[in-house]
């Protein structure tokens, strides 16, 4: 490693980012060079300093106060988190819906079917019964026949 | 070899408290967000301070950064992410600011008689007596800092001052690593420069 390439690592190994590898190899190099380690010591030095020397506001007392007042406005303000969906939530709640519809249509479907099928078996049951009273009032007519076959062909064919 | 970072007294927080509150925070549980807010307000503070300069603005943007978490707060996939996720915010709202045009140095309306600002924060030195000289190496300190060009001192104050790893800068700045490592350096070499003639007092 020369001069060059050591310096630029120097901060990077101050912090303790470099990888192992790397600062063994800066480690090998400032063993050898006056120079480098000189900037190392100067760039500790300056890091201290500003550290000494680094002056932190404190927040004001009363800024929770104001943060958590801006907080609640907020909240009062922004619909109710019932109500917050993203769009999966809608497309998801969308399919739903429309799967109940069409079950809610196809079972609808079927219902009247089987109403229909049900009027019809009465509707033909009534005419039976209808038929078979005006068959035994009717001297012409022959109650209980029983068709087999073609009641229009002939009985000598 | 030891980390070297140069801020004095960190907060800390341990890592499996902190998801526990960002967790209730998430369902509306405000005591859990006032514990993170008590953990990084004042880092959060100083950092935008190192970026605006005036102190005023400093905590009216400080406070609009933890407003706005607790409402995106949702939005955190990975909550062990959330300190870099907190600065990369409090950095948006300092460039918004910034772009806005109403990001202010303190004018000479808003200092009174003595040529202080006329709105005072809170401050760490109580001592009124407190040496001239410590005031001055602050202002150096200060200068130094506020004279980088904004790329240099924004991952020189995270990294020197709020210590955060390169990774984590990385992430709040939305820039490679490598050039994070490189910027954290000339800045370093930067404030040398600048602090040099100060280091023997």
């Amino acid at each position: 490693m020369d001069c060059t390439h050591c310096a630029e690592d120097l901060t990077a190994f101050l912090d303790g980012e470099l990888s192992n590898t790397a600062s063994e190899r800066v480690r090998a190099h400032l063993q050898s060079c006056a120079s480098c380690t000189e900037d190392l010591r100067s760039l500790r030095e300056v890091g201290a300093f500003v550290a000494l020397h680094s002056h932190e506001l404190e927040p004001r007392p009363e800024s929770w106060n104001l943060v958590r007042a801006r907080i609640n406005e907020s909240t009062l303000a922004a619909p109710s988190r019932f109500w917050r969906f993203n769009y999966g939530q809608i497309a998801i709640a969308t399919a739903a819906v429309v799967a109940a519809l069409a079950l809610g249509y196809m079972q609808y479907q079927q219902i009247q079917r089987q109403n229909l099928d049900k009027y019809i078996a009465q509707y033909v049951q009534q005419r039976e019964a209808q038929i078979r009273v005006q068959a035994e009032n009717n001297p012409f007519m022959e109650v209980n026949r029983v068709f087999d076959g073609n009641p229009f062909r002939s009985e000598d064919q | 070899m030891t980390k070297e970072k140069l801020s004095q007294d960190r907060t800390t927080v341990d890592p499996a408290a902190l998801i526990q509150w960002i967790r209730k925070a998430r369902k509306g549980d405000v005591e859990s967000y006032q514990r993170i807010y008590e953990v990084f307000a004042r880092r959060v503070l100083h950092f935008i301070h190192r970026m605006v300069s005036s102190p005023e603005e400093a905590e009216d943007l400080a406070q609009e950064t933890f407003v706005a978490v607790y409402q995106k707060l949702g939005a955190l996939k990975d909550a062990s992410k959330f300190e870099p996720w907190l600065f990369r915010i409090a950095r948006n709202f300092v460039y918004q600011r910034y772009r806005t045009g109403s990001s202010s140095t303190v004018s000479i309306d808003a200092l009174d008689e003595n040529g202080q600002a006329a709105i005072e924060l809170a401050d760490t030195r109580k001592d009124p007596d407190e040496s001239f000289q410590k005031n001055e190496l602050e202002d150096v300190v200060a200068n130094a800092i506020a004279d980088l060009p904004e790329k240099y001192r924004e991952v020189f104050v995270l990294s020197a001052l709020q210590q955060l790893s390169y990774q984590q800068i990385a992430e709040v700045v939305e820039r490679s690593l490598s050039s994070v490592k490189t910027d954290i350096h000339r800045a370093r070499l930067e404030i040398r420069k600048r602090v040099k003639d100060y280091l023997k007092v």
